[in-house]
């Protein structure tokens, strides 16, 4: 009896032995890329956000348009920490990465990378976001910054630009110093900051447009009248696709070409989402309900060129809220 | 001719050869979940594709990092010792909560549970349930309850808690000797007498064993706490970490590090207390009281006083710890309306076909990092515990250099693995090895140093030679811990395969924190219900072997 079973054991380790001599597994990993070498597959390595309901189906068409023009594999890395993200950038293991704004300002110093692109959010819009300053529909104590001295705020999370630099910038520049005058909540992400607003938690939330705007009526989590909009931010930078200077300059712009060449609806008639197409949203004007592929986020639009020019507000930032996040050495 | 054959035969009978024990179901079961154990280990190798040249080839950007973080920097001692104190509070207050809710738990799921069986079987459920759903679910939920802050924190602990301390209450209540119990019962006494007369006495040691390390578990899960606002030290790390700022992540670690360390010293103590407290060695129960005094003579010695003054200072730190949860009874009344809220977001559990394969390549990896996780430990339990150490000294390095192992965070090792091989399966991996090796050490390393010394000292003072004595001694007894904490490793890493996500590994751990972030509630119950399902699979798995195994 039991030898028998010993046999059968044996056999199903063999057959296993066997069946890893047929070649790698699904999830072999790649070595490092050389310097100016031509890579044989690339990786695309990006972080969920609230705005994605599924992180690698709503890249999929960027990743089927750069695997068409670059004519070389392109691998998708779902990553939840954007600490992770960087540090393979740092080893030269992750060729393009989309991550915050913020995490591209502090990637720099450490990694060799470049922006090459940002999204557009409407064909009418601009390359960024707003951050927008909300109460409670029936406080009327706040009306401008100024009045935010004394009261509870909710941020995000220290590494939201949005959710907390630009306000805390912004709050400075109106003579509020945030760590004297007000009690701080991090909320660790847009909608928890609208819900303990609602609850009571604070008397300001700090949150992206999008959310107030978009994400959180069309999940029936804000209703009309619930919050006033009483502050909205200077125009933040969107979260970059960047890319590894050790990949060739022609390798670069290419990527920047092709990222740049997509639009929302243009990806759809050209069938790079072929079964997951989303209608576009009202922000989109004429475009407005046409039939369109997800690019990242399912509120982009197209693309266009950044470089590290274009994210020298978060520097200035840094500069002005001399926030413990932003001096965090190498 | 006959003679000399019958006398060929003699020395023959009375050498038969060396002394084998003969094949039992027992050794059977040992030897296949070995065998599957092996197996598991190695599709896992294939399945990430495993190569050892490519993780020396990165050793130095892992270096590089590891540079990085040196010098350590810690904030303020102000910040520390407030960052400390909440930290403690939330974990000494989340299980103890835990340990209330378990005990009569752990006393229904028991196989010795004399009530009716749908109840044993609703414990178990239960308990399965609890330990399946990850303490970061129930952190959403409690923070839609009750907002965010310490309660919310504490609470999610909690919960999560009582699974596993009512788990392996239930083994210890098992394993507990029925003798006592069934001579309380042959005089009467009711089920709840039973319990609190004679099993709690017999598995209080075990108890305190679990429960401090569920607040080891607990404090180094803080940092999954800082998810809900809770404060303490896992805010100021996940801020560390996520602003790349790893001098200050370092110091924060190394703050840890030292909060675990002190909590083992304590541990080690208080088991040795209570262990003496049992009159080391004593299974039979004779001597379970101090020799020299009448056995119906309670009184008061060293002993006792400081039992009792441990159990009330541990009642009054329980105690303060609740008070500083500064539950808000206005929260309260609105709690139910967001509660349904996000119960019907949940409702129907979306099931789809990526997360059965998320699942599945979860499941494959936590097999194969517990496997491999319980090899290495067992190496390392049996150098650290007292009683098979070849070199005392040596036992309290490795039980140091284990505590510093445990203490630093999953995603730590995350990030110098994915430094070393880039994003994929095998640097996940590689991170869950490591914490259920730090874990699986420390579990064998305490199960064996509770094992009955008799037989190895008996074979010893005849003269056994040291790996003689502990083949016969030790290992026959440890076979059924070592198996029982085993599976559980398994289990925890499925559990704990969050950090696979971290290293961009994918599994049900990214989805899980995919579906949370998007607020997709429906994607997270069906994840949930997948691993409850695999878990009480492993369970039932466990439940299997011990009984064939005890």
């Amino acid at each position: 009896m039991f030898r028998k079973s010993a046999l059968s054991v044996v056999a199903v380790g063999a057959a296993i032995a066997l069946l890893s001599a047929c070649g790698a597994g699904p999830g072999s990993t790649r070595s490092a890329s050389a310097d100016g070498g031509r890579p044989d597959e690339l990786v695309f390595a990006a972080i969920p956000s609230e705005q994605s309901d599924d992180l690698e189906a709503s890249f999929a068409p960027i990743i089927s348009a750069l695997r068409k023009d670059l004519g070389v594999p392109v691998r998708f890395q779902a990553v939840t920490s954007n600490a992770a993200v960087v540090e393979a950038q740092v080893a030269k293991r992750v060729d393009i990465a989309v991550y915050g704004a913020f995490s591209y300002y502090l990637a720099r110093s450490r990694a060799d990378v470049e922006p090459v692109a940002v999204p557009l959010a409407a064909p009418a819009g601009e390359p960024g976001a707003y951050a927008y300053g909300v109460t409670r529909g029936d406080d009327k104590s706040i009306t401008s910054l100024k009045d935010v001295a004394g009261k509870d705020v909710c941020f995000t999370d220290p590494g939201s630009t949005t959710g907390y630099l630009q306000p805390l910038a912004s709050l400075r520049e109106a003579g509020v110093d945030v760590d004297k005058d007000v009690k701080t909540v991090f909320t660790h992400g847009h909608d928890t900051a609208v819900a303990s607003l609602l609850a009571g938690d604070c008397d300001i939330a700090f949150v992206g447009d999008v959310f107030i705007d978009q994400l959180l009526p069309a999940r029936g989590q804000l209703k009309p009248g619930q919050v006033t909009k009483v502050w909205t931010s200077p125009l933040i930078p969107g979260p970059p696709i960047v890319v590894g200077t050790w990949l060739p300059q022609d390798v670069r712009d290419k990527i920047s070409k092709t990222v740049t060449g997509l639009t929302a609806t243009g990806a759809a008639s050209a069938g790079l989402c072929k079964g997951s197409e989303i209608k576009g949203p009202k922000t989109w004007g004429q475009y407005a309900d046409a039939t369109a592929c997800t690019l990242g986020t399912s509120t982009a639009w197209t693309f266009v060129k950044a470089t590290d020019a274009t994210y020298q507000p978060i520097a200035r930032i840094c500069e002005i809220t001399k926030a413990e996040v932003c001096t965090s050495g190498g | 001719m006959v003679s000399t054959t019958s006398t060929r035969h003699a020395p023959a009978e009375a050498n038969p050869g060396p002394l084998r024990p003969p094949w039992s179901a027992r050794a059977f079961i040992a030897a296949g979940l070995l065998g599957a154990a092996v197996a598991v280990t190695w599709l896992t190798f294939w399945w990430i594709g495993l190569s050892p040249a490519s993780l020396a080839a990165g050793l130095g950007d892992t270096a590089r990092l590891l540079a990085r973080m040196w010098p350590p920097d810690l904030p303020g001692a102000g910040d520390v010792a407030r960052m400390i104190a909440e930290t403690l509070l939330i974990a000494v207050a989340g299980t103890g909560l835990a340990v209330l809710a378990s005990v009569p738990l752990a006393f229904t799921a028991a196989r010795t549970h004399r009530g009716p069986r749908w109840l044993r079987s609703a414990a178990r459920v239960v308990v399965v349930l609890t330990r399946a759903v990850p303490t970061l679910a129930f952190a959403i939920l409690f923070v839609r309850i009750f907002g965010l802050g310490p309660l919310a924190g504490a609470l999610a602990v909690a919960v999560h808690s009582v699974g596993m301390i009512a788990k392996m209450l239930a083994d210890a209540v098992e394993e507990a000797d029925p003798v006592p119990a069934e001579a309380a019962r042959a005089c009467g006494a009711r089920e709840a007498q039973v319990a609190v007369s004679t099993v709690l006495p017999r598995v209080f040691p075990a108890l305190t064993a679990i429960v401090l390390y569920r607040l080891d578990i607990n404090l180094r899960t803080s940092a999954v706490l800082g998810v809900v606002g809770a404060g303490g030290i896992g805010v100021a790390l996940q801020t560390a970490l996520g602003s790349l700022n790893y001098h200050r992540a370092a110091g924060i670690i190394c703050v840890i590090v030292v909060l675990v360390l002190l909590l083992e010293l304590l541990s080690v103590a208080i088991r040795r207390r209570t262990r003496a407290g049992r009159s080391a060695g004593d299974t039979t129960g004779t001597a379970a009281l101090p020799a020299g005094r009448a056995p119906h003579d309670v009184g008061w010695d060293r002993g006792r006083a400081l039992r009792v003054g441990g159990a009330v200072a541990t009642g009054v730190v329980f105690l303060v710890s609740l008070w500083s949860l500064n539950p808000d009874p206005g929260r309260l009344s609105g709690a139910w309306t967001n509660l349904s809220a996000v119960l019907t977001g949940m409702w129907p559990p979306a099931f789809s076909g990526e997360l059965l394969m998320a699942v599945l390549e979860s499941l494959l990896m936590a097999l194969g990092a517990a496997a491999a996780g319980a090899a290495c430990g067992l190496v390392l339990a049996l150098l650290t515990a007292v009683n098979t150490t070849p070199w005392r000294p040596l036992s309290a390095v490795v039980r140091v250099l284990l505590v510093v192992v445990r203490g630093i965070p999953d995603l730590v090792y995350a990030l110098l693995f994915v430094a070393a091989l880039g994003l994929g399966p095998f640097a996940g991996f590689l991170a869950l090895w490591i914490s259920c090796t730090a874990l699986a050490a420390k579990f064998f390393a305490d199960s064996l140093e509770q094992l009955d010394p008799l037989p190895h000292e008996a074979l010893t003072a005849a003269g056994a030679r040291r790996w003689q004595a502990f083949a016969a001694g030790i290992w026959p007894q440890f076979v059924p811990s070592f198996t029982g904490n085993g599976l559980f490793v398994a289990d925890l890493a499925m559990r704990e395969s969050v950090v696979l996500g971290i290293a961009g590994a994918g599994g049900v751990g990214y989805l899980m924190q995919e579906s949370i972030a998007t607020l997709r509630y429906d994607t997270t119950a069906a994840i949930v219900i997948a691993i409850a399902v695999v878990v009480y699979a492993i369970e039932t798995l466990a439940r299997i072997a011990r009984r064939h195994l005890l």
